[in-house]
């Protein structure tokens, strides 16, 4: 890895892979970024005289688009120094259009926001980044958007410590049965529903639980849905799960276009 | 160094102004009251009234002090035509190198889902209301050439859609990741030539 680093812990990183995740304006011309990179995690850059027409960072700091940054500095906001495509992004410029559309484009919003909310400074995901990458390719190849965003939903809960219970009974370890009905208490796992008089004794199931058919559970897991049913269970079930973890600020692609694939 | 207190005030007023830091500020506020009180009261006066009278043409939300622009108001021009762009400065761009003679709709920023911009932030709901008046024939999307503008655009292109109104969006000429603002008027007029039909998928 290009990387040089001093005592001062001032760092000078060359040509990562990074996707942008969200631009906002600072002063007249510059850009403040946040990007999901390889190696490093989420982090914070400033792009100076990024809006600039001359800059040389103009056209390129583009979400949903592969690219390879450069940045020094240190602390929670980095100066980007270099912006570039990747080979596969000059591809996707040379066709002349937008892969992404629609409810895709509004799909891959989401994941754009989910991680925002869920990654902190510097805190590197190497295997989620290339989830996220996966993601975004299969999302604008257009294949089931929904199937997409439940697996990358499970992947990130899984790589940032809120790992789902998908396989076993968590109350006598018994593995998933396909065709039982189980409810599922957020924050613990499944309970197959003959424990529901024990249960709803001490949890308030509206609240936090859910009620799932163990094949949504097993679809989950393997990543791969049959029917209508099992990854609508499966929405429910990620919802509100999502909604445990991120508190009382919802999510603003959701409200905003109140679609039913998020 | 501290100013007396209105002095001060002007000078971080006069800071708020794009691109106007301390310094510059300063500078402006020393020439106003030193040099050139005349325009200084000139400058204050013709503020004041614009900010009591000018406001969004109610047609199509450019700054106007009548009820609907000079565009929106001028019988040569088509009103079953409008072009949609994010900016008052993109229809300046296409009033002075272009031959464009329908309307417009300023839109005033683009979809931004993150920033909780969604479609009723950007008009989309009074625009949605002037389509289903029925007299729009022609929808023009000029929306920046980036992620954001192709979202808005693709939006909108979904409203139209529905209503069965014919859709263009101009590409050909416009650099990806450019604002039309900067883009010079020849490209700019080769990309009105030459805008296509909008699919939807
Ligand atoms: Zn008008």
């Amino acid at each position: 890895m290009n990387i040089s680093n001093n005592l001062s812990g001032y760092q000078r990183v060359h040509s990562q892979p990074a996707y942008i995740l969200h631009t906002q304006a600072y002063q007249n011309t510059s850009l403040i970024i946040d990007a999901f990179t390889a190696n490093f995690g989420r982090l914070r850059f400033v792009a100076k005289g990024a809006k600039r027409l001359k800059s040389p960072f103009a056209g390129k700091l583009q979400v949903f688009t592969p690219l390879l940054l450069s940045w020094s500095g240190k602390g929670d906001l980095y100066t980007l120094t270099d912006a570039d495509f990747t080979t596969s992004s000059q591809l996707l410029y040379l066709h002349g259009q937008q892969p992404l559309r629609g409810s895709v484009l509004l799909s891959c919003y989401y994941l754009n926001e989910i991680l925002l909310r869920f990654l902190t400074l510097e805190d590197p995901h190497p295997e989620l980044f290339y989830y996220y990458v996966d993601a975004l390719e299969n999302l604008s190849m257009k294949k089931n958007i929904e199937s997409v965003l439940r697996v990358f939903e499970k992947r990130l809960l899984q790589e940032t410590g809120y790992s789902l219970v998908l396989n076993c009974d968590i109350n006598t370890g018994e593995p998933i049965d396909a065709l039982k009905m189980y409810h599922y208490i957020l924050n613990e796992g499944p309970h197959s529903i003959a424990y529901e008089s024990e249960l709803s004794e001490r949890c308030n199931p509206e609240y936090d639980g859910i009620q799932v058919l163990g094949k949504t559970l097993l679809e989950l897991e393997r990543g791969s849905f049959s029917n209508r049913q099992t990854l609508k269970q499966a929405k429910q079930l990620m919802r509100a799960v999502i909604a445990l973890h991120l508190g009382d600020k919802p999510l603003k692609t959701r409200a905003l276009f109140q679609s039913t694939i998020l | 160094m501290s100013y007396s207190p209105l002095i001060g005030q002007l000078i971080s007023a006069l800071k708020r102004l794009p691109g106007v830091g301390q310094k510059s500020a300063q500078r402006m506020a020393f020439y106003l009251l030193q040099h050139d009180k005349q325009a200084a009261m000139q400058i204050s006066q013709s503020l004041a009234s614009a900010i009591e009278q000018v406001g969004e043409c109610s047609k199509c939300r450019v700054l106007s002090e009548s009820e609907l622009c000079e565009v929106c108001n001028n019988p040569k021009r088509s009103q079953q035509q409008v072009c949609i762009v994010e900016s008052p400065s993109d229809v300046q761009a296409f009033e002075q190198s272009t031959h464009y003679s329908g309307r417009y709709f300023v839109l005033m920023g683009h979809l931004s889902p993150l920033d909780g911009i969604g479609p009723h932030e950007i008009g989309l709901d009074i625009f949605a209301s002037q389509l289903d008046a029925g007299d729009i024939t022609e929808v023009i999307l000029a929306t920046n050439p980036t992620v954001e503008g192709e979202a808005t655009a693709h939006y909108i292109s979904e409203m139209t859609k529905k209503r069965n109104i014919k859709t263009t969006r101009i590409a050909h000429g416009v650099p990806i990741g450019g604002e039309l603002e900067y883009v010079n008027g020849s490209t700019l007029s080769h990309a009105l030539d030459g805008r296509s039909i909008v699919s939807v998928d």
